[in-house]
């Protein structure tokens, strides 16, 4: 009986436990779960990034937060007073939209703008700058119309910003990153 | 690297980062469709001069098959003027004459995508 007993006790602690020479296994034994999970751990401090092992993760989401604050700001601009729509930025990448700015001098001015995203249409025929000047002497001292619109939209594939008038002048700037 | 877009002449470059080489036109170089404006930079009052408007692609080849409609506008002294002419042969002729003397800027446009012309006229 009491040789029967610790057999038993010694063949459940080896098969719960298991053996230093289990190979990792997640449903396996306790040896074999801890195999898994150093596997899974992976190297301390590896050499570049990846999604296999979550020291590899780690560093990639350490890579992609280097890599976003050093990115470079670009501005394009552009002016038109055409009231058909003309190109302020086209792009075959991938970034961010960071923003719009747009201003006028004219004395009555409408900015039309039409963002389209990964060949999506975000807005389109939509008046962003309006108004009128005031022609008195202190509104001509102050002329001018401005409008900052703030944006972190993401393209992966592609950004087109244009514009357009239905009356006066306009001058676009867009700001955005590139990946 | 020029390429048209549509009714746009755009100025792609390459831009090379970390992750990809995007393809980037910033601002617009031109429509692919122009307008010329053609006559006389000065004039005498009560002497027509004749003006011709003619449309040409964006790297100067006449469009005789572009028959849409210009607009051409007057302003300077007096009342602005506008009239809207059809086109034969992808041109139009029209005569411009002032009573009164003054610089006048003569403008013509198209009801599409389509770059401008101006020409300025000093009536004396």
């Amino acid at each position: 009986m009491a040789f029967g007993f610790w057999e038993a006790i010694l063949s459940h602690l080896i098969r719960q436990v298991g053996l230093r020479t289990d190979a990792a296994n997640a449903t396996g034994s306790l040896h074999a779960k801890v195999a898994e999970e150093l596997a899974r751990t992976g190297a301390i401090n590896p050499t570049s990034g990846g999604t296999d092992t979550l020291f590899k993760y780690n560093r990639k989401i350490w890579e992609d937060m280097t890599r976003w604050k050093s990115l470079s700001p670009r501005l394009a601009y552009a002016s038109t007073n055409s009231t058909s729509y003309s190109n302020v930025v086209n792009i075959s990448g991938s970034g961010y939209l960071i923003g719009l700015f747009s201003r006028s001098h004219s004395d009555a001015v409408t900015g039309i703008y039409e963002i389209v995203l990964n060949g999506v249409t975000l807005i389109t025929d939509t008046t962003i700058l309006s108004g009128d000047i005031d022609t008195s002497a202190a509104g001509r001292a102050q002329k001018g119309v401005h409008v900052t619109v703030p944006f972190l939209h993401r393209f992966n594939s592609s950004m087109l910003v244009r514009h357009k008038v239905s009356t006066g002048t306009i001058f676009s700037w867009v700001s955005y990153v590139l990946d | 690297m020029l390429k048209c877009v549509g009714d746009e002449v755009l100025d792609f470059k390459e831009i090379n980062t970390e992750t990809q080489t995007a393809l980037v036109a910033e601002g617009c170089v031109c429509f692919t469709t122009k307008i010329i404006l053609t006559g006389p930079a000065s004039l005498t009052m009560d002497i027509p001069a004749t003006f011709r408007a003619e449309y040409y692609d964006w790297q100067g080849g006449s469009l005789i098959d572009e028959n849409r409609p210009i607009h051409v506008s007057v302003s300077g002294p007096g009342q602005a003027q506008a009239l809207v002419l059809t086109t034969v042969n992808g041109q139009t002729e029209f005569d411009f004459v002032s009573e009164v003397p003054g610089t006048f800027v003569i403008r013509a446009t198209a009801e599409f995508p389509c770059d401008p012309a101006e020409v300025e006229v000093v009536v004396s």
